[in-house]
């Protein structure tokens, strides 16, 4: 095999080099260019995708959830406002749970997602409560999930259910506790939040306890001369 | 194809790479896919050619003559295969290990919650045993087609079936789905399930990616059902080979 180059072969190698860069440059314009079509993402029944990823359902969700991960960006640059885009990003994080109903990234990422750029905390707490089953030693999950729902749903009960449900993990923080504890404060009286703590502080280790306890003496203090004292 | 599977263990490294959290259990995923791909194109376009070229070519011609009995012959042939499968596994177990233990020293436990260091030979393990039973079926197809297309076209069908019917078995075998279904549907899908193994490769590859152990019943249940499956195939492949015209 020859391995000099004449000039014809020079001639070829320029032609390929622009043949190459013109390639690149259509394509970057397309994709700039192209208008996605938001509705027609993530329409294929569950069935159907099983079928397809068989015994690799846990890569079918990995590549869903990158695919949701490109949407995003894709809607925060080119379709904050458009909320089929937002629909159609909802409807990959809730293949990928069905898909792996265990993966930590849709819940740590999807609810997120979710509750705070799609304007969707209905669905946001909802896969929350998915998450917070399916993984009973995350705390992350329902922590975030009872926050989502205190701050954007004002849906105190479930803020409190979801938030007792984080403190009971382990390692959660003391912060859960605390939350949970104001969040049942917006809908039950002093009393059962004090009951709560009581009951807390007998199962929580002794690090959190002296938290607990100033909390209580606040809210005895609180029961006796009021909220302003 | 040695060098691939060297090399597999770095591509699902890469892939595992680009997420936030589970990157232990994508590495898992990815590792089993592309094994699940190497596995499919081992058995089509590897054994399925070979055992074709024996029928056509007439190779097989040459290897039975008389000390040679074509039982023999489908037990030597069938071995050899099994034998160069399990190397190839070997070679993938090693340097999965390796590219594990890169993982699991390289990043904090958070990311790879449930990892451990035997995962990989794990998930080899069961996979194993299910490419195994399909290289019977293989070995049974081939002892009575009459060349590469039919060969082909069989093993293609019953791989594409092990691929996508026993998830869709497990999700139309759930509560919710079974409520909504005439009575005939279940009694056919229940009679579908005894045949089939119930412990499928979806179900492990997640269990062992998010670090939930099997018990050892479904291991032996699994296993157990495999090789069930892979010795149905192979005598039934020596019973109809013995009496084909060649």
């Amino acid at each position: 095999m020859r391995l000099s180059l004449d000039h014809t072969d020079r001639w070829l190698f320029l032609l390929l080099a622009v043949t190459v860069l013109c390639l690149t440059f259509s394509r970057q314009e397309y994709i700039q260019h192209q208008k996605i079509a938001w509705s027609s993402i993530e329409r294929t029944p569950l069935w159907l995708e099983q079928a397809i990823w068989g015994p690799a359902q846990g890569v079918g969700a990995d590549i869903k959830m990158l695919d949701a991960m490109v949407h995003y960006y894709d809607a925060m640059h080119q379709a904050k406002n458009d909320p089929e885009a937002w629909q159609a990003i909802s409807r990959l994080l809730f293949r990928v749970q069905e898909l792996d109903p265990k993966f930590l990234d849709t819940y740590h990422l999807g609810i997120v997602v979710l509750a705070y750029d799609a304007g969707m905390p209905e669905k946001a707490v909802q896969l929350a409560l998915l998450g917070a089953e399916q993984l009973p030693e995350d705390w992350q999950t329902p922590f975030t999930g009872g926050f989502v729902a205190y701050d954007k749903l004002r849906d105190y009960k479930k803020a409190f259910e979801l938030m007792d449900m984080a403190a009971q993990r382990r390692n959660a923080p003391l912060l859960a506790t605390m939350l949970a504890a104001r969040f049942r404060m917006k809908k039950d009286s002093t009393d059962i939040v004090i009951a709560y703590l009581k009951q807390k502080m007998l199962t929580l280790p002794e690090e959190y306890r002296d938290g607990i306890r100033d909390r209580i003496k606040q809210l005895e203090q609180q029961k006796k001369f009021g909220p302003g004292e | 194809m040695a060098a691939v599977l060297l090399l597999l263990p770095l591509f699902a490294f890469i892939f595992a790479n680009l997420f936030m959290m589970n990157i232990g259990k994508v590495f898992i995923d990815a590792l089993a896919g592309l094994n699940h791909l190497i596995a499919t194109v081992f058995i089509l376009f590897f054994i399925v050619p070979l055992l074709a070229r024996d029928i056509e070519s007439r190779v097989c011609y040459l290897l039975l003559t008389p000390p040679v009995s074509r039982l023999q012959y489908i037990l030597g042939r069938f071995t050899g295969v099994v034998f160069t499968f399990f190397a190839l596994m070997l070679l993938l177990i090693l340097s999965g290990t390796l590219f594990t233990l890169l993982l699991l020293q390289g990043s904090l436990p958070i990311y790879h919650a449930g990892l451990e260091s035997s995962t990989v030979a794990s998930l080899i393990f069961f996979q194993l045993f299910h490419y195994l039973s399909l290289i019977g079926i293989t070995f049974f197809i081939f002892s009575w087609a009459t060349g590469m297309a039919e060969i082909m076209l069989f093993t293609s069908a019953v791989t594409f079936f092990s691929w996508s019917f026993p998830p869709v078995l497990a999700a139309l075998k759930s509560p919710e789905a079974s409520r909504d279904m005439p009575v005939w549907m279940n009694t056919l899908l229940d009679s579908i399930y005894q045949i089939l193994p119930h412990l499928n490769g979806n179900q492990i590859t997640l269990m062992l990616g998010h670090g939930i152990s099997v018990s050892l019943q479904e291991i032996a249940a699994y296993c157990l059902e495999h090789l069930t499956y892979t010795a149905a195939g192979v005598i039934l492949a020596a019973l109809f080979f013995r009496r084909r015209d060649l």
